[in-house]
């Protein structure tokens, strides 16, 4: 009974729409839920889909219990649900302009899509100690990407749905890529030109950093760190392709162009699809100029090879 | 409104969390969305007005039970005095406007 599908689409989408609370009060909320579904099915035929169809009725939508907690969280004004009486105003306000507030926290997934500028070229040139840096880098991204892969199968076994798959495919992900990265270097990234600190090897240090501390909790920050560590990127390439000469690619399958196009296209697709629409939104302006000067550097590298 | 009442609930007797929203629906027009109760119940045990035992079910998973707590009495207290008080104004006021009408 419980295993219905439409009550199997109910908690998938409340899932989805608890995204972003800390994850035992996920955890809890969708047990309550489920444990409330069995026991108004309780004495219902298996397959009396009006009688399911009247308990998620009377239960509301998911988004109205997500608001709830959030307001419980103190989020917004708590709101006291009474038929017939006017709705508080605080629950009416819209979401605050700034990133940091707007709405639920980004989910922890947003934080491993920061590693996606570490897929390191051979094309740049990086000084020795940024170098050091990268090779612990990969070694920290592959441990990230395992630790991630582990918890999102748990998530998945506690039936957190989508987002635990979704959490699951990107800790894989990481794995398959910085792996095949480290195999392909040897556990070694092989500085090709000594030169000055550049932006785009800071950029690659600040990465590091700034995975760590969106893992560590500040997960709102997650989705900042990576736009600002994108732009580094991004402007520091921009401006030595425009000198010319130091990244032209050679025989390199991976960019820091891919690499940074990647990460704004599965962020921003995380956030969509865990319900962080407002904050995909205000990310929207300043990732898509990220984008078109990743893409312009890529148009002037391919000129200068060509 | 609502986790007075839910406190008014749990005063006497330990109630599980679908009975207690079995009990404020059939009360009549004080919840929109049933649902809602669970962020509701968690803030309230983690002020401390609530608090919770688990205990064994013979129909299926063991359930939670919520009962008041020292401070959840005194919560309650404090609202039927104000309760009574704003119902009181609030009658008053009707009562004169339905004279003059």
């Amino acid at each position: 009974m419980i295993g219905s599908d439409l009550v199997d689409r109910y908690l998938a989408d409340l899932a989805a729409a608890a995204a972003g609370l800390p994850a035992d009060r996920r955890a809890e909320l969708l047990e309550d839920v489920r444990e409330h579904i069995a026991s108004a099915l309780d004495g219902a035929a298996p397959d009396d889909k009006v009688a399911v169809r009247n308990v998620l009725e009377r239960l509301g939508s998911p988004a109205d219990i997500v608001a709830a907690e959030w307001a419980a969280e103190g989020v917004v004004k708590p709101v006291v649900a009474v038929a017939g009486a006017p709705a508080p105003v605080a629950a009416k306000l819209p979401p605050p302009p700034s990133v940091v507030s707007a709405g639920p926290p980004p989910p922890p997934a947003i934080g491993p899509f920061a590693t996606a500028p570490l897929v390191p070229s051979p094309a740049i040139s990086m000084p020795a100690p940024a170098v050091t840096v990268m090779n612990w880098g990969l070694m920290i991204g592959i441990a990230i990407g395992l630790i991630v892969s582990v918890l999102g199968l748990y998530a998945v076994a506690r039936g957190l749905g989508a987002s635990a798959w979704l959490i699951v495919v990107v800790g894989g992900a990481m794995m398959v890529l910085l792996g095949a990265e480290w195999i392909r270097t040897g556990g070694r990234v092989t500085p090709r030109q000594r030169a000055p600190l550049t932006l785009e090897s800071f950029a690659r240090a600040s990465v590091i950093v700034l995975v760590g501390v969106s893992l560590l909790g500040g997960l709102p920050l997650a989705a900042i760190a990576a736009v600002l560590v994108l732009a580094l990127l991004a402007v520091g390439a921009v401006v030595r392709a425009a000198r010319g000469g130091s990244t032209a690619a050679t025989g390199s399958r991976f960019s820091p162009e891919a690499a940074g196009l990647a990460a704004i296209v599965l962020g921003m697709a995380v956030l969509v699809l865990t319900g962080h629409v407002t904050t995909a939104i205000t990310l929207t302006p300043p990732l898509a100029l990220v984008a078109v000067l990743l893409l312009l550097l890529s148009a002037v590298r391919t000129r200068r090879r060509g | 409104v609502l986790e007075h009442c839910v406190l008014a609930i749990v005063r006497d007797e330990e109630v599980y969390a679908f009975e207690l929203v079995t009990r404020l629906s059939e009360a009549g027009g004080l919840m929109t969305s049933e649902g809602t109760i669970y962020p509701l119940l968690a803030r309230l045990r983690r002020d401390g007005l609530v608090e919770t035992t688990w205990r064994e079910s013979v129909t299926g998973p063991p359930r939670r039970y919520y009962r008041i707590t020292p401070a959840g009495e005194r919560a309650l207290a404090a609202f039927m005095a104000d309760w009574t008080a704003f119902r009181d104004a609030v009658d008053g006021l009707l009562g004169n406007q339905g004279g003059l009408g």
